[in-house]
């Protein structure tokens, strides 16, 4: 066992530092100067020197790297170029309202998928199926942004006089209001789970109806028990284990940024600050996100398999 | 009274609210409303929001655009108020300050502020709290974006609590107009700046008519009345959401979830006209959207080459593609009602022309083909102008969306060949046309340089008698159409588009920043 | 998989992963899946043949283009007014742009970009993955954990992150972004080949190449790889499936190729102001990006059940 935590955790610092490394080296090749984004248009040569000096701008990517892991060797995430303010600053204020959306759309995505994966697991090539799978795929195949704005024109504009109705855009905390705070994200959240319901079930589906076909339930059907039981009882949990890491894995990468809906929504999250610092080359901002997105991305990606080994014996035995 | 800062349905409680206290109808004088005279009495209280888009990076006084819309003017403007702003007409407004003058040949300018004004935290707005704004700015420790103004002033000296003695390098008759078109002309409470240092862009305390009370970023802002703010104010709090999608701000301003949505985009503009409750106040500048060329790299540095894009580009044909035919056009570089209008034109389209001279260059072996890396605020109209140029021969034009930064960044660096602008736009032209055409000029990227361009300007500013600058800009107007360094074919219009069945009084100041001391909720 | 940038453009988990019989030891095979939409038995062939036939019709007015009677994508239509509406009449069947440009012009030469960085970032993004998974399933050991170190840093990289670096970086031209995408694709083409090379290792036939004193390159490209071209092929098409939607995507935020390429993503944003009046400008590319991702969804999925017999199951 110690040796695999070894291992594991190798893997994972392993992985943040390719990874913030690349990305530092990226972004710093991109064109533009953050001196103009703190400075404007009408910047002085003389001040634009002043600042490559107080940032380090001119020392070579590798020095200015070293500089930043020793940094966070000491817990300071480095201070944002535009804003001054601390990099972790800026991440705790955007890091709530993306939360709030991802979670908000795995948990809205599960409850419905779950069902209807059982469902159409349990009747398939029923009329409700072939219908699923139309809508769904259509689902699918939309981009994101299509869907938020077909969302926005129903729910917001034409229904702007009915009493209930969605707001277009906006944002209010939930620690302020939550009522508010749900108008707020109820559309950013449906957008986004339209595109997750489908891969919910369909692998719900799949995994249930193998699961359906086992011996025990074939066993447990003989003994009388009711098909509602059977169904969530005895034959859901077994089937879960890959939905399990779908979402899991799904909420992983959206933290790393919903861009497209929070910049269409007005959601202050992490996806906007992140677009925001690349465009205006906040290098320091952008080496924050990453790391922590990373450090999320890994750290679910752990959970989830330390969990699917506790799960699914088969897994544990077979340690290829 | 008054509803919750940015709650969704604001405008329905407020509305609720209002007519429970429905107040006397009576004519109001002096609300400068853009809509009728017998207006409504304004009613004390309430929230307004109004939507933007885009947040900026801090509210120091000296950070932004100096006293105009973007980048948090119109914020900076109810924090700090000003010491003196420029009407919509051109005309300075003294505000803080009760007078600007000179006695000594423009050289050294005697500015002297009202008395009694404090800061919300009691300070007093005193000659010692601008020279402290004025040095700070001045100082490269402060990364100012407006060091090279401050630097402009060679010392100043304080002669009694409502007198500064400012004395400049040079001889400027347009100090004023410089002031107050800057940010110089916003003071910061020397007390809590010294004690917050850098993050008093989170929390800035001035001497307006509105205090801080919440930044949520990225979201909203919220700003509530200032107490000890002397002077007359009808709104009890200001809401400011930042809202970065163009179309999605206009279906907020229609249905209801902010009030006022403060904006550029003529689609937006000619949408909401057609919208009952919606109104529109527009502040047009002179100068405005125009092509600028690089001369010091081929192609442009060849007048030719400068002159066929003259003729090949078409306003009107470009503004009925794109706005079916909203925009305000500039045949001059002056806004027809400005005081220094000359209808010396800027260039027509003349196709013919603009062939001629592309199969010119081709015959001589070079034929022209240039790339063009624009921000997104220009991308239509290089889209737009690149699809034009197919229809020519001879001629390539590609077009590559880059962000802000870069763009500044190319521009800086020489790195470019053609670019649009919005600069210079302008209600003064101090300093703006001058910081665009004059040699080393601020914004003069593409480096051109005229000594009779140069010596205009200079005679510019030495004086501020109206006939004397029209005569040195006439003559920049005469040769700018012949050098073409630029090209101006739009101007710019800031639109604050409005619910006027909610809002009344909505008056601006300077290129479009709403008077927020004149603006109230309807009664009734 | 997840098809946009609200996720990365990174895994699918193809049913037959999920019965335990190729595990890898990290993590699964990340990401959702790609709904292929399954028509059912009787739809099936009709869906098929469907799908055949729009891509069919795609790919020859892809490759044709330039034969066509149809405008320049970038040239101003004279005589029309801009946002004018589609109408049975020649010239412009399906109206014009909100510059005035050719709706129908744009739409076939969007479709030739979508389709090129589709097939460009799929094949590389599978000649990569194959490369990198089948060796790393194969050798094991040293070269296994440094490959996963790799694939795991790409995934947690928020994909419009790198692109936009990418993009930002490069030119802004094809080359560019096919790399970008293929880049995002590798892991789970690379996660696939591992699973499927570690699950073919123990046959027969290979251990009778190893037996034989095979040197390893020919084990692998002889014995193995065929196998896993074949269970991953059905991949593919959900990938290019994806990757023609984040193509949109990246156009709608302006990182796509520049104007006046047309993009069919491009031609939504253009669209979007004017959604209340002029609902086709977005509707029409709209329809073309869901008719040709659900078609190359419906082939990959019944390639899967051609290929994928054996693991497949009764799964459906």
């Amino acid at each position: 066992m110690p040796r695999l935590i070894a291992r594991r955790l190798a893997h994972i610092v392993l992985v943040l530092l390719v990874v913030s490394f690349a990305l530092t080296f990226l972004v710093n090749l991109t064109p533009g100067d953050p001196a103009y984004s703190i400075l404007g248009e009408q910047a002085t040569d003389e001040q634009v020197a002043q600042v490559h000096k107080d940032l380090h701008l001119d020392d070579s990517v590798p020095s200015r790297y070293g500089r930043w892991l020793s940094d966070i060797g000491e817990g300071n995430f480095g201070t944002s170029y535009v804003t001054k303010r601390p990099v972790m600053d800026a991440i705790t204020e955007a890091l709530p309202a993306t939360a709030e959306l991802v979670l908000l759309t795995i948990l809205l995505s599960l409850a419905v998928a779950i069902p209807i994966g059982v469902y159409t697991a349990y009747r398939p090539d029923s009329r409700f199926d072939r219908f699923w799978v139309l809508v769904s795929s259509l689902f699918v195949s939309l981009p994101s942004f299509v869907v938020a704005l077909v969302l926005v024109y129903i729910f917001a504009l034409l229904l702007q006089n009915f009493p209930i109705h969605f707001p277009v855009t906006g944002w209010e905390r939930l620690t302020d209001s939550p009522g508010e705070n749900l108008w707020y994200i109820t559309l950013p959240v449906i957008a986004l789970s339209l595109q997750q319901i489908p891969q919910f079930a369909r692998l719900l589906r799949a995994d249930m109806i193998a699961t359906l076909h086992e011996d025990y339930i074939l066993a447990a059907r003989s003994k009388g028990v009711s098909t509602r039981r059977i169904l969530f009882r005895h034959a859901l949990r077994p089937s879960s284990f890959s939905l399990v890491t779908l979402a899991g894995l799904n909420l992983g990468h959206l933290i790393g940024g919903a861009v497209i809906i929070e910049t269409l929504f007005a959601l202050p999250g992490i996806g906007s600050l992140t677009v925001n610092s690349v465009l205006s080359k906040d290098i320091a901002v952008v080496q924050g996100v990453v790391m922590l997105v990373a450090i999320v991305y890994v750290v679910v990606n752990t959970l989830v398999d330390v969990t699917y080994g506790y799960l699914d014996p088969r897994v544990r035995v077979r340690k290829a | 009274m008054g509803g919750r800062s940015g709650t969704f349905g604001a405008s329905t409680r407020l509305g609720l609210v209002a007519l429970a206290l429905a107040g006397a109808m009576a004519v109001s004088p002096g609300i400068a409303s853009a809509e009728n005279a017998t207006a409504p009495k304004p009613k004390s209280g309430g929230t307004v929001t109004f939507s933007y888009m885009s947040e900026p990076a801090s509210f120091l006084p000296d950070a932004g655009l100096g006293a105009q819309v973007g980048l948090g003017g119109s914020e900076r403007f109810a924090i700090y108020d000003a010491l003196a702003m420029l009407t919509t007409k051109g005309d300075v407004e003294y505000r803080l300050a009760e007078s600007m003058t000179s006695t000594t040949n423009d050289t050294v300018w005697t500015v002297k502020l009202r008395k009694g004004r404090v800061f919300s935290d009691g300070t007093p707005v005193d000659a010692s709290a601008v020279q402290y704004n004025w040095s700070r700015i001045a100082d490269p420790a402060q990364r100012s974006p407006s060091a090279p103004i401050a630097q402009g002033i060679a010392s100043m000296n304080v002669v009694d609590p409502t007198t500064l003695e400012v004395t400049l390098k040079e001889p400027n008759a347009q100090f004023p107009e410089l002031i107050g078109q800057s940010s110089l002309t916003f003071i910061a409470s020397p007390t809590a700046w010294e004690a917050a240092g850098q993050a008093f862009g989170s929390s800035p305390v001035g001497a307006g008519p509105y205090v801080f009370k919440e930044w949520q970023r990225g979201a909203q802002l919220t700003l509530e009345r200032n107490p000890k703010y002397k002077g007359k104010t009808h709104l009890d709090q200001i809401v400011v959401k930042y809202i970065p999608d163009e179309t999605q701000r206009l279906n907020t301003l229609t249905t209801g979830g902010v009030d006022i949505d403060l904006t550029g985009d003529l689609q937006a503009a000619t949408s909401a006209k057609q919208q009952p409750n919606l109104a529109d106040f527009q502040v047009a500048q002179s100068g405005g959207i125009n092509i600028f060329f690089n001369f010091t790299k081929p192609p442009f540095d060849d007048l030719r080459a400068r002159q066929a894009i003259a003729y090949a580009f078409d306003p009107k044909a470009m503004d009925d593609a794109l706005n079916g035919g909203a925009a305000m056009l500039a045949p001059n570089l002056f806004l027809k009602d400005s005081e220094f209008f000359a209808d010396i034109g800027q260039p027509k389209p003349n196709k013919k022309k603009a062939q001629d001279l592309f199969d010119k260059f081709a015959a001589e072996g070079k034929p022209i083909e240039f790339s063009v890396q624009t921000s997104q605020t220009f991308q239509k109209i290089a889209e737009w102008f690149q699809a034009r140029l197919s229809s020519f021969k001879n001629v390539k034009m590609n077009v590559e969306p880059v962000s802000a930064t870069q763009q500044t960044t190319n521009w800086q660096t020489g790195n470019f060949t053609l670019a649009f602008s919005s600069v210079p736009r302008f209600i003064d032209p101090a300093p703006a046309l001058s910081n665009a055409l004059e040699t080393g000029g601020v914004s003069n990227y593409g480096k051109y340089s005229n000594p009779e361009v140069d010596a205009a300007f200079k005679k510019a500013r030495t004086s501020n008698e109206v006939a004397a600058r029209k005569d040195a800009y006439d003559a920049v107007q005469r040769i700018q159409v012949k050098d073409l360094p630029s090209f101006f074919f739009q101007h710019v219009v800031v639109h604050i588009l409005y619910n006027k069945s909610k809002l009344q009084g909505v008056a601006a100041v300077g290129d479009g920043i709403p008077r927020w001391d004149r603006m109230s909720t309807k009664g009734s | 998989m997840s098809t946009t940038f609200d996720a990365s453009v990174t895994g699918v988990i193809a049913p037959e992963e999920t019965d335990g019989t190729s595990f890898p030891t990290t993590s699964p095979a990340p990401d959702g899946a790609v709904t292929p939409v399954a028509p059912l038995v009787r739809h099936r062939q009709i869906a098929l043949w469907l799908s055949l036939g729009w891509i069919g019709i795609v790919v020859f007015f892809v490759v044709f283009a330039g034969l066509l009677p149809i405008p320049r994508y970038d040239a101003i239509i004279e005589g029309l007014k801009p946002r004018a509406a589609p109408h049975l009449g020649f010239p412009e069947l399906l109206g014009t742009d909100t510059l005035g440009r050719s709706v129908a012009s744009r739409l076939i030469y969007g479709a030739r970009q979508s389709l090129t960085i589709g097939v460009a970032s799929t094949a590389l993004a599978m000649l990569a993955g194959l490369t990198i998974g089948s060796l790393a399933g194969y050798f094991r050991g040293p070269i296994d954990a440094a490959v996963s170190v790799l694939l795991d840093a790409i995934l947690s990289i928020p994909g419009l992150l790198l692109l936009l670096a990418i993009a930002a970086v490069g030119q802004r031209n094809i080359p560019t972004i096919v790399v970008g995408l293929a880049i995002l694709g590798v892991p789970t083409f690379a996660r696939l080949a591992r699973a499927t090379t570690l699950s073919l290792v123990d046959r027969e036939h290979v251990m009778a190449a190893k037996a034989m004193g095979a040197r390893h390159h020919r084990i692998i490209l002889r014995e193995l790889l065929p196998d896993v071209v074949l269970r991953i092929l059905s991949y593919a098409f959900f990938f290019l499936a994806a990757i023609i939607v984040v193509e949109a995507s990246l156009s709608f935020l302006r990182l796509g190729i520049p104007p006046p390429q047309p993009s069919w993503g491009a031609m939504i944003n253009d669209g979007r102001p004017d959604l209340q009046t002029h609902p086709y400008l977005v509707f029409i590319p709209a329809a073309c990006i869901v008719f040709t991702v659900a078609a190359f969804t419906v082939i990959g999925d019944w390639l899967r059940r051609r290929f994928d017999a054996v693991s497949f199951g009764a799964a459906g």
